[in-house]
């Protein structure tokens, strides 16, 4: 009987150590989004945008935003600019657009969208992400 | 010239001389590259367009101020006499038809027994509260009429933003309980078409038709507005652009910055956050709003006026600051 319960005890504590491995992985709280290397800024008075990565992450599907990734991948997802990273903002794919297009997973998109809806998702651009100072 | 052909409109619609076929394939060959194809879909906009049997139009008037009726008798390419004899055949539209009172309205009955079906346009926000009572036609509410005449249609164009999302009349406090067609009829089956703004571009409104008779249903966004029309901000072709991405904003109507045309971001444009397609097809070929030195009011967006106003401070923005 003893036996029995230490085995159940172990089995259980082991399948704890195995799950939290699985899923022990660093969600970042702020994350600054910087330009994939030799891109032209825009804008000269833009600054790079101090995105609050865990605000959003608490609130929305990881996938929503990493939508290329899958649960395999959980844990090692890539950032925006590995893909999005053409100069040109008329490039539908285009480091700009994954930014600034109609609808999610594009910030602007996403906040317009859930504020038409009746949210109070900031759009602004200088209110919303590119804060001065 | 935008009205070489108008002398020509005008005695072919007095049946002295037919439109002329050079004209005609012009009008098609802008269509088809307006809604994204090449000149060689001409001939089908044409075949189209010179059937027969014209498509039946029954275009509704809501709550509404008659801008967006005003601004498509204002289109040119085709004119709108030219679209009523030639591309469609408009049996009910209040602002235009020569009957009225009990005539009109056996018109609108008439319209909707017609075999072919018809296409329903609608302009204006619907009045929901109270059962509707805040608008009526021939006794009856816009409310009833509206989901009457478009769950029988064919399709649905909701023009301009009132129709599509309540506008103005949407409005806090919004006294009449208005809403935009999708949401006060969605529960008939109807899901209209979108053509936002206020007042629309005529050419989104004709565009729309013109695929819709030649490729069938357009690819429409999240608010059901055509993405070829729609898909882009404002911000994203605007000539005042590079000022912006030089951070030149003009800090006052008067001033000189706003004379030498920098942007007017901080005068409250709303351009980055709206979707149309105002600077690239202007209204009628001659201008738009921040060409003339106006900011984008962002009139195409749903709760345009609540989420977008006061027009002339940034958004989210106080009038106090």
């Amino acid at each position: 009987m003893f036996r029995k319960v230490l085995f159940s005890v172990a089995a259980s504590l082991a399948m704890a150590v195995i799950v939290t491995t699985a899923v022990a992985y660093k969600v970042p709280d702020e994350i600054v989004l910087e330009r994939p290397k030799g891109n032209e800024p825009l804008a000269t008075w833009v600054k790079e945008v101090k995105f609050a990565h865990g605000f959003h992450a608490i609130r929305v599907p990881c996938q929503k935003c990493h939508h290329k990734e899958s649960d395999k991948t959980l844990g090692e997802f890539v950032a925006c600019r590995q893909c999005h990273s053409a100069d040109n903002p008329k490039d539908k794919t285009g480091f700009y657009r994954a930014w600034h297009s109609e609808g999610a997973p594009s910030c602007l998109g996403c906040h317009t969208q859930r504020r038409a809806a009746g949210g109070d998702n900031p759009v602004g651009c200088t209110t919303a992400c590119h804060k001065p100072g | 010239m935008p009205n070489s052909n108008r002398f020509d409109t005008l005695k072919m619609m007095a049946g002295t001389e037919k439109p002329s076929r050079r004209d005609f394939m012009k009008f098609c060959g802008t269509m088809a590259a307006f809604i994204g194809m090449g000149p060689a879909f001409a001939p089908k906009v044409a075949h189209a367009l010179a059937g027969k049997k014209r498509p039946s139009v029954i275009y509704m008037h809501g709550a509404e101020c008659t801008g967006c009726t005003e601004a498509l008798l204002r289109a040119y390419q085709p004119y709108f006499d030219e679209i009523i004899m030639n591309t469609i055949s408009l049996d009910y539209c209040e602002t235009v038809m020569a009957s009225a009172g009990q005539a009109a309205h056996a018109a609108l009955e008439k319209a909707m027994k017609n075999p072919e079906g018809y296409v329903c346009v609608i302009e204006g926000g619907i009045p929901t509260y109270h059962g509707g009572e805040y608008g009526k036609v021939g006794g009856e509410t816009m409310f009833q009429l509206f989901a009457r005449v478009a769950a029988k249609a064919n399709a649905t164009i909701a023009m301009g933003s009132c129709a599509c999302f309540g506008g103005i009349q949407a409005a806090a406090p919004n006294p009449s309980g208005a809403k935009g067609t999708n949401d006060a009829l969605k529960a008939v089956g109807v899901n209209a078409i979108n053509i936002a703004g206020c007042p629309p571009n005529p050419m989104n409104f004709v565009g729309t038709v013109v695929h819709l008779l030649t490729k069938g249903m357009p690819e429409l966004d999240a608010w059901n507005r055509p993405k070829m029309f729609y898909g882009d901000t404002v911000h994203d072709h605007c000539p005042r652009q590079e000022h912006f991405n030089r951070g030149e904003f003009a800090p006052d109507f008067e001033s000189d910055e706003a004379k030498k045309g920098w942007c007017l971001y901080q005068l409250g444009c709303k351009g980055p956050y709206t979707y149309n397609n105002c600077p690239t097809s202007l209204f009628n070929e001659v201008n738009w709003p921040v060409q003339a030195g106006a900011p984008c009011i962002g009139c195409s967006e749903p709760n345009f006026w609540d989420d977008y106003s006061p027009f002339f401070h940034p958004i989210e923005d106080g009038p106090e600051t």
